[in-house]
């Protein structure tokens, strides 16, 4: 326990309490006046409830005996609790449509109970929530505060920006949301999705109110002293509040995405896969889990999620990415419909040739793919082409990065006689001369050890590697 | 930009003064209503400026 805690860059924000990561473990500490209503409320049952539900991270208080020394140290820590770790990090804007709209649920779930119980959100924003597996979670135990009849909700524009409007924007524009909340930290203005919005849905209820009419208001007011007097005058009744998060609630889960289907959606049942060799594919990836027994396994381009799931049988945590949302939304909803299915899965939007960045103050605030930890193991099934003839990407490239991902994993070769890898290889102005199997296998040396080899019926080839150091 | 740690804006604010009830319509509209009587008068009271 000597440890320096390490302050949470994304936590810097809020003054009154901060996130430390010491010794692997996740404290929360708060050091303002109203520590004791925090803690009244951790204490509660209500509060209990919400975590035996699942909606709030469990979290406990710490007698001064058991606060590691390295945070005691801190100036002025009022109360300290102790955090459930989740397994990764993952940010809205690596998240799906129905992700985003599980996280909006919980998030007004959960001011409403609290309107029960005195207490308030103060903000609402879907950085406050994680998903462990494909269950989302509250952890910003900090956004609790004390509630007092009379001024407006504090989070209702920021919900607007970051949960309604990318839901808005992707149900009416048509075109998938991660793209805007990944370069606005702060969501999508009203104004800003008024202008992109069709006619048509101007006259629905929720875009009326939520998006014309808030725009309209604030672009009349946002400079006027008068309306600010005026509003702090108002007293806006708890029963009034209550029925605008309902509303919200509402308005949030009837939203369907509307982006058209994709190409690699229906692949799991249209690829150029034979029985035989998918059978042979299957069995080769579970025998080399089974035998590996890894911790955190990451699918590269894990589609709807099929090795994924032979891999959640044999690993503590999967993560898997697939740069197209709608395929990971699939997955997504699939898991969230299986009471009995796995719980350590964890499906994310990531383009792998464009990962996410370091993003916020200080490039630290949202943390890059690269900083979130690495795996046990991977599983390159099937992505190669694609990094390499869509993506552009050298083969040693590729196979430097994975080595950097895990120390071990299974990659599959697709030839490019292959039917899916000739589809890449329409109208590209260059060739890919370079990627051939045997230059693929000699580069596989100068990375990773082989230890398995299989070469499938229809000609594609597996390999259990382990990297070279 | 780095924004304030949470800016709820004045339209957000506002509208929920809005959707609270009758008391709440009744003040956009005077607040509507004070914007055109100072358009008109040219200015409104002293200090009042951002009001235009
Ligand atoms: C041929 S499928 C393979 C699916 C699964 N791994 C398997 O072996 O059955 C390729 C998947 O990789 C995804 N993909 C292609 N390029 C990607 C990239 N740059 N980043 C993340 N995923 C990618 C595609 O969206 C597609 O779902």
């Amino acid at each position: 326990m000597t440890e320096r805690p390490t302050a949470d860059p994304g936590s810097f924000r809020d003054p009154d309490n901060r996130v430390f990561t010491a010794d692997r473990q996740v404290f929360r500490v708060f050091n303002r006046r109203d520590a004791a209503d925090i803690e009244r409320l951790i204490r509660s049952e209500a509060f209990e409830d919400m975590v035996e539900l699942g909606m709030v991270v469990s979290t406990e208080v710490l007698e001064p005996a058991d606060i590691p020394g390295s945070i005691t140290s801190l100036p002025d820590p009022a109360l300290v609790v102790r955090h459930e770790r989740i397994p990764f990090i993952s940010y809205p804007y690596e998240w799906s449509f129905e992700m985003l709209k599980d996280a909006a649920a919980l998030t007004l779930d959960l001011a409403t109970r609290l309107l029960d119980h005195d207490y308030i959100l103060k903000d609402a924003t879907p950085y406050n929530v994680q998903f462990a597996g494909a269950r989302p979670v509250f952890i910003d135990v900090g956004s609790f505060e004390p509630y007092e009849e009379g001024p407006p909700w504090d989070g209702y524009n920021q919900f607007c920006r970051l949960f309604l409007n990318p839901l808005l924007y992707e149900r009416y524009v048509g075109q998938n949301f991660q793209h805007l909340l990944r370069s606005s930290l702060d969501g999508v203005d009203p104004g800003e999705l008024r202008a992109m919005l069709p006619l048509r849905s101007k006259w629905t209820k929720t875009v009326f109110t939520n998006v014309v009419l808030q725009d309209s208001l604030s672009r009349r007011f946002e400079a006027s002293a008068k309306a600010s007097s005026e509003v702090s005058g108002h007293v806006i009744k708890r029963g009034a509040i209550r029925r605008m998060i309902r509303g919200l609630r509402s308005s949030a889960a009837k939203q369907r995405s509307q982006v058209r289907r994709s190409s690699w959606s229906d692949y799991e049942s249209d690829n150029t896969y034979d029985q035989r060799s998918e059978d042979a594919k299957r069995e080769f990836v579970e025998s080399v889990l089974k035998r590996t027994q890894p911790g955190v396994v990451w699918d590269l381009g894990s589609n709807t999620g099929a090795y994924s799931l032979i891999a959640a049988r044999h690993a503590g945590y999967v993560v898997a990415f697939d740069r197209d949302p709608q395929v990971v939304d699939a997955f997504y909803t699939r898991l969230r419909a299986d009471p009995g299915g796995p719980t350590n899965v964890l499906p994310l939007v990531m383009d792998l040739v464009n990962p996410s960045p370091g993003q916020g103050w200080g490039h630290t605030e949202r943390k890059s793919l690269a900083d979130r930890g690495n795996a046990d193991f991977f599983l390159a099934l099937a992505l190669m082409h694609h990094m390499v003839i869509a993506g552009e990407v050298p083969i040693d490239s590729i196979l430097e990065w994975l080595a950097s991902v895990a120390p071990e994993g299974v990659i599959e070769f697709v030839p490019r006689e292959d039917p899916m890898a000739r589809r890449l290889l329409l109208r590209r102005s260059r060739s890919h001369g370079e990627y051939s199997a045997d230059g693929f296998a000699e580069a596989l040396g100068r990375y990773f050890t082989v230890g398995d080899r299989a070469e499938l019926p229809n000609g594609r080839i597996l390999y259990s590697v382990v990297r070279k150091v | 930009m780095i924004p304030l740690y949470v800016d709820p804006t004045a339209g957000g604010m506002l509208l929920q003064v809005l959707l609270g009830g009758v008391a709440g319509i009744a003040v956009v509209v005077r607040l509507f209503w004070y914007r055109i009587k100072t358009a008109l008068t040219g200015r409104g009271r002293s200090g009042d400026r951002e009001d235009r």
